[in-house]
């Protein structure tokens, strides 16, 4: 009997949007290729350097990309949208597929 | 035992005798900033309004600013006689109560809601690390919490984007919050020199220098 060759890994193209808004950084719009089923942060760590740490309700939330950090002083926030929407849209629970657009916006609240 | 009670009455004395006051008013240089309205938008208009005005900046007609934070720096560290106080920082109107709130290092804050509103509290340290983040979803609902580390703390509701307070825990007792005329005063500061640091949300910061014989104090801030 010969064993099976473990399958490779599908990559699967999506595109990344980066709007770091009042942070006044250039956005970004890119295409990329990730592993099929990638969450939102897999995907964005791949591409560019992210922190992680609980800013609402788990450890595993985005608190930094590129170096623009969650401000809870300033009130400024990341809000994950995926194909325009926030609503599901979780860093760590969603999983991508291809054809997805991946939205991450800096953005400030009223205070 | 005479000398004893005489040394110790001299001691508890002197350092009163030799204690001094900073009282003064903070101001602001025209013009004034008008208030901020916020707008309140979506379901929060059914319990909260369609507007809420910003805590941030609380200017009176005559320019003095409510909300700033006094400490002096530099006297040595005489312990706390309030520690046991009920501190308290209420939710009412879909605002944190005061806006700002002094409290001593190791003592207890009860955060209340007193409003038949579902709010989230939620505190971060310094360093944007959330300290906590808890429910708070019915009128008369208390959330307690023992602060033993001193700092500068900002308490937000997670469901209300705008509502903020700034939580101050002492390591000393030479503290004091300006009220709605721009006043303070820190009371029993041993002789000596110090630095008086006054710091505000959206101001910023100043230091000025003060001793017994600038114990009354006007600082201005550019508006």
């Amino acid at each position: 009997m010969h064993a099976e060759p473990p399958a490779a890994e599908a990559m699967v193209p999506i595109t990344v949007k980066i709007d770091f808004g009042p942070a006044e950084k250039p956005s970004v719009e890119q295409k990329i290729s990730i592993k099929e089923g990638a969450t939102p942060n897999e995907a964005l760590k791949a591409f560019l350097p992210v922190e992680q740490g609980a800013i609402c309700c788990d450890a595993k939330e985005i608190k930094t990309i590129n170096g623009v950090a969650a401000d809870p002083v300033k009130n400024r926030w990341w809000r994950l949208k995926i194909n325009g929407t926030s609503k599901n849209a979780s860093p760590y629970k969603s999983h991508l597929k291809a054809g997805d657009v991946m939205e991450w916006i800096y953005f400030e609240d009223a205070q | 035992m005479k000398l004893l009670i005489f040394t110790l009455f001299f001691i508890v004395h002197s350092t009163s005798l030799f204690a001094f006051d900073v009282e003064g008013k903070i101001k602001l240089d025209p013009p004034f900033p008008k208030p901020v309205e916020i707008e309140v938008t979506g379901d929060h208009v059914k319990t909260c309004g369609t507007k809420k005005i910003s805590q941030r900046v609380l200017v009176s007609p005559e320019g003095f600013l409510a909300n700033a934070v006094i400490e002096l720096k530099g006297a040595a560290n005489p312990g706390f006689q309030n520690q046991n106080e009920k501190y308290v920082l209420d939710q009412m109107h879909c605002e944190f109560s005061p806006h700002v709130l002094l409290i001593p290092k190791g003592s207890k804050l009860e955060i209340r809601n007193s409003e038949s509103v579902v709010h989230n509290v939620r505190a971060f340290d310094e360093s944007a690390l959330m300290q906590f983040n808890l429910p708070s979803p019915i009128k008369g609902y208390l959330i307690k919490k023992q602060f033993d580390k001193a700092g500068h703390y900002i308490v937000r509701c997670g469901i209300h984007k705008w509502m903020h307070a700034q939580l101050i825990v002492q390591e000393h007792p030479f503290y004091a919050l300006t009220n709605d005329s721009g006043y303070f005063k820190i009371s029993g500061i041993p002789e000596g020199n110090y630095i008086l640091k006054i710091w505000h949300e959206s101001l910023g910061e100043k230091t000025i220098p003060v001793n017994s014989k600038t114990s009354n104090v006007l600082v201005t801030f550019n508006s």
